[in-house]
This record gives C-alpha cells, structure tokens and sequence, in this order.
C-alpha cells in the first residue's frame, strides 16, 4: 500500500510539474474526438443517430484507456530505461512484476480522472448523455483493461530485451482501434483481448436495462484474465533473458 | 568475522558479435567481510562491473555461485545498497527527498518512520539545503552524495559503488574520498567500490582485489601490497648552469642508473635496489656541477603495484 501511495504521488507530482505537457495531451484528446465526430456526422448527412453516438462514445473511451493502460507498462520500462533508473526497480525489495503492477493500478486510478473527463467532454461535444450503471460499467471497464495491461506486459518485456521493440509500439495503437470496431458476431473474435467486454459496455451503454448473463462474464472475465496472466508469464521470460544477458540497464 | 558476501568459482560469459563469446569474469573467488572496505580495481573491461551487477543481481553467473550472508543463495535476503556507474540511480525530475521517499518506498521502507533518520543523514551529507532542489540542478558530486545517502538510510548489509568517481572533477573527488572515509569510520559499513581510479583506490580502501581480463591476479590488503612491492624510488631536483655537465645526465639515464629523467623540471628519478647507489650518483652529479636542490623519496603506488603485476602475469 506505502508503494502505492508513493506512486500515485510520484505521478501527479510529475502530472503538475509537466503541467502544459499534461493540459496539451487532454486537449489533443478532445481536438481528435471532436473531428472524428464531425466526420461521423458529415457522413451520415448531419443526421448522426443515438446509438452510433452511444458507439462512437464508447469506442473512443475504450480506445484512449487501452493506449494509456498498454503504455503504463511499455512507457515505464522504456522511460526507466532512457532515464537509466531501471536498475532501480529490479533491486527493489519488491518482485519487479509486483512493481510494475502497483505503479499501473496506481496510473490507472490517476487515468481514471482523464477518462471521466473525456467521457463528460464527448456528452458535451456530442449533446447526447449517456445512461448507465456506474458499478457495472465500471468494473466491465477494469477488466477490459487487464486485456492491455496484460498486452502492456509482453510489449514491456519485449523491450527489455530488444532496442527496436519500441517501433512496435506505435503500431499497437491501430491494432487496438481494430479490436474495439471487431464484430463479435464471428465467434473467434469474441475471444480476443478486450473486445466482448467492448461489446458488453456498448450494450449496457446503449440499454440501460440490459441484464448481463452468466455467459457474458464468462466470456468476459476469463480471456481478460488469461491475456493477463500469459503476458506476465512471457514478461518473466523476457525478464529472466535481459538479465542472463546482462542488458537490463542497455538503452 | 561475518562473511556478507562470497563468490565462488564464478564465471560470466556474455554474447558477442558474429556468434562470439566474451569471457567477462573468468572463475573468480573472494569473500567480503562485516566492515571491510574492498577496492575492485582493474582496467577498462577488467570485469569490475558485471561483478557488482552479480552481486546485485542485474545479471547471473553461467557458472559459481554467490553466497549471501554466509549459507544463502537468495539475493532477496540481503540489503543492498547500490550506487551504480554514471547517472543512473536517481530519478532526475524529481527533488532530493521526493527520491529519498519514492526509493525507500521500493524498499519496503516507510519514509515517515524515518524522519529523524532522513533529517540526521540530510545534515550528515550536507544536503540539508539541497532537499528540495530538482536532481537535474544538482552537481554530479552532490547527486552521487544524495544516492549514497538514500543507500545508508535502506540499512544495508553491504553498499556496492560502481565507479563513484567517473566524471567527478577533482575538488568532488576530493570530497567523495573524505566523505567514503567518514562514513566507513563513523558508520563500520561494508563497501566494495569499483573503480579504475587507482589512487582513490589507495585512499579510501583497505584491501583491493585487482583484476585484469576477467581474473583476479591479486586479493591482499594496500599494507601487505605496498610492503611486498617496495621500491626505493627517488627523486632528486635539480639546477643547472653553464658550468654544468648535462651530457652527464644522458649517460645516467643510458647506463640505467637513471629510471627517469624529466627535462622540463630538471628531474631524475633513480632506483636505488641495493641502497648506496643514491649516493653515489648525488656525488657524481656535484662532481659534474649539477646542483641538487632536493632529493625525495617515493612512495611505492598502486598503479605501481598494478603494472609490476600485470607484468608478472604476462
């Protein structure tokens, strides 16, 4: 809990004094929304309707918090690594991974303001509010990002070992904007990372009354968590070579 | 005394280019006792760093093991404190106790038990007045201090320094090697310090395990190594006029009775192995109207002890 206080005031500690970099980045974020909505609209005539809103709103959410939650993992050990700190978290008292772990869940608290403010701001932007249970979508919304932190982990652990691993990185942030459109009608899609969880949110977004089966958060809980796990486990892997080679403070 | 730390029969073997592997440490043994404070001194490339970062556990032997406090293999149950080569063990855009707190928390330490200790050791180091400056405003000096200090306020078994001296300018080394001195007195803690800086080496550590291409050619304390190398080098100032015979100089140094001669201080450094030749040659020099100013004898040093024994190792 000391770990997670501390990273939680490292990072808004970084977030105020990196204020412009941090109100630029928000802003971005509305700028891009706004013009995907404008495009959205153009193209359905001025006539956008409620539920591809409700879609669009979703989407957009889900896709910023992936890119965030993926990067909580692959930016920490990238930026240890260029500032040269890395070495600092592996001589931890702490196992590595349990570092890395407290440091996301502690961004992802700090994230969480963010994405309640982008949330808010697309209602805004859009004129159209969304209904919906904030217990369920909330914790539909956790799991969905063990899916990205568990991706953020083989990504991190990549680029421990490998200096070009970083190239990947950018590419992810279309790979992502593709699992969040999937349909989850084409049955092995809805076993990919995050995207039944993308559908449960639209669905409950868009029907406040929608009651989730047992089915659903089978489909739900279990690959999140198996995308979790297995990207930990190959995190370990890549852990355990960086440090056989002698390479984990290489930049 | 209590064994913290032993490496035994270790060997570390790192990928090159082309397929090839470079032998970095070559079956290495020694012992770091409770208080001792060892010198790992070595060349570029000697292996001094992939030891520390073995015993720290940023990499693993292929072959050996390293024994933490006496019976255990787990590196998890030792305290280490590690200052590690160049830059690289503060966050930069943080301030000097945002760092204490954020790293102590890493260690399991809670930085509000310890505000006295934080207060004693911010007054101990001189950084009191420094405690809220960004780490990237502080002089390389005062950031190997603040990472020195964060390693003493962890408790450890041992502190590892990694080259505490690379790029420091002379005045901080100066002040580095008083400051090592200080606390290995004041506190009695354990330090093995890495360095190629031979003369810091001398200054601060009691024994020194030297190493070259990966092997150790020696373990001994300073004491024993300078006595075993002693040489009776000196060095004898001098002044010339017109009277002065300098081609007298030259036969000296042809005839080897002079080690050394440094024309533009109007130097000569001679050997004296059995004990008179000093004499001898001081005599010849009034005889050929070089005027001796001074004669010093000089101390045998490491780097002396260095070359005689990677010589002999050839």
């Amino acid at each position: 809990m000391n770990l997670f206080i501390n990273f939680i005031i490292k990072e808004f500690i970084l977030l105020k004094r990196y204020i412009f970099n941090s109100l630029a980045g928000g802003i971005t974020l509305v700028i891009i929304f706004y013009i995907i909505f404008q495009g959205y609209n153009v193209a359905a005539g001025g006539n956008i309707i409620g539920s591809t809103i409700e879609g669009l709103i979703v989407s957009y959410i889900v896709w910023i918090s992936a890119i965030s939650s993926f990067q909580d993992v692959t930016n920490t050990i990238q930026e240890e690594k260029k500032e040269g700190t890395i070495s600092q978290l592996f001589m931890a008292r702490f196992n590595l991974v349990r570092v890395l772990i407290t440091k996301i869940f502690a961004q992802f608290m700090l994230n969480f303001g963010l994405i309640i403010f982008m949330l808010f701001v697309s209602m805004l932007i859009t004129n159209h509010y969304l209904k919906f249970n904030i217990i369920k979508t909330l914790c539909i919304y956790f799991i969905i990002n063990l899916n990205y932190w568990g991706i953020g982990f083989l990504f991190g652990g990549l680029s421990l070992v490998y200096k070009r691993a970083q190239s990947a990185l950018q590419i992810m942030q279309f790979a992502f904007m593709a699992l969040i459109i999937a349909p989850v009608n084409v049955s092995i899609i809805k076993y990919l990372p995050s995207t039944w969880g993308i559908e449960l949110l639209k669905r409950i977004v868009d029907n406040y009354t929608y009651s989730i089966s047992i089915n659903d958060i089978l489909l739900l809980v279990v690959p999140s968590i198996l995308y979790f796990i297995m990207g930990i486990m190959l995190f370990q892997l890549f852990k355990k070579k960086a440090i056989r080679k002698g390479i984990v403070e290489h930049y | 005394m209590k064994k913290i730390i032993t490496l035994k029969n270790v060997s570390k073997v790192y990928p090159g280019k082309g397929g090839k592997s470079i032998n970095a440490i070559s079956d290495i043994s020694f012992s770091i006792y409770e208080g001792e404070v060892v010198g790992l001194l070595g060349p570029n490339g000697a292996g001094k760093s992939t030891i520390i970062k073995m015993i720290c556990g940023l990499t693993i032997p292929e072959f050996g093991d390293i024994i933490y406090n006496q019976s255990d293999r787990n590196i998890s149950n030792i305290s280490l404190g590690v200052v590690l080569e160049g830059n690289r063990n503060l966050y930069w855009n943080m301030t000097v106790m945002e760092n204490i707190r954020f790293i102590l928390a890493l260690h399991k330490e809670k930085s509000n038990k310890k505000k006295e200790k934080i207060k004693y050791f911010l007054d101990e180091f001189n950084l009191s007045d420094k405690k809220n400056e960004l780490v990237s405003n502080l002089s390389r000096g005062m950031q190997q201090k603040t990472a020195i200090m964060i390693s003493f306020l962890l408790d450890t078994d041992l502190l590892l320094l990694d080259e505490p001296t690379l790029g420091l300018d002379v005045q901080s080394k100066i002040d580095m090697k008083d400051f090592l001195l200080k606390i290995s007195e004041e506190y009695h803690k354990t330090i093995l310090i890495s360095s190629h800086d031979m003369r810091f080496i001398d200054e601060v550590c009691a024994r020194v395990i030297i190493l070259n291409k990966g092997k150790i050619i020696t373990d001994n304390s300073i004491i024993n190594l300078k006595e075993y190398y002693k040489i009776n080098i000196y060095e004898i100032n001098y002044i010339v006029d017109e009277k002065s015979n300098i081609k007298f100089l030259e036969e000296l140094v042809k005839d080897k009775s002079i080690v050394k001669h440094d024309r533009i201080l109007n130097k000569v450094f001679i050997n004296d192995v059995s004990g008179d030749c000093l004499e001898e040659i001081i005599v010849s020099l009034r005889d050929n109207y070089i005027q001796i100013i001074g004669v010093n004898s000089k101390e045998v040093e490491m780097e002396d002890i260095f070359l005689k024994l990677v010589e002999d190792e050839v």
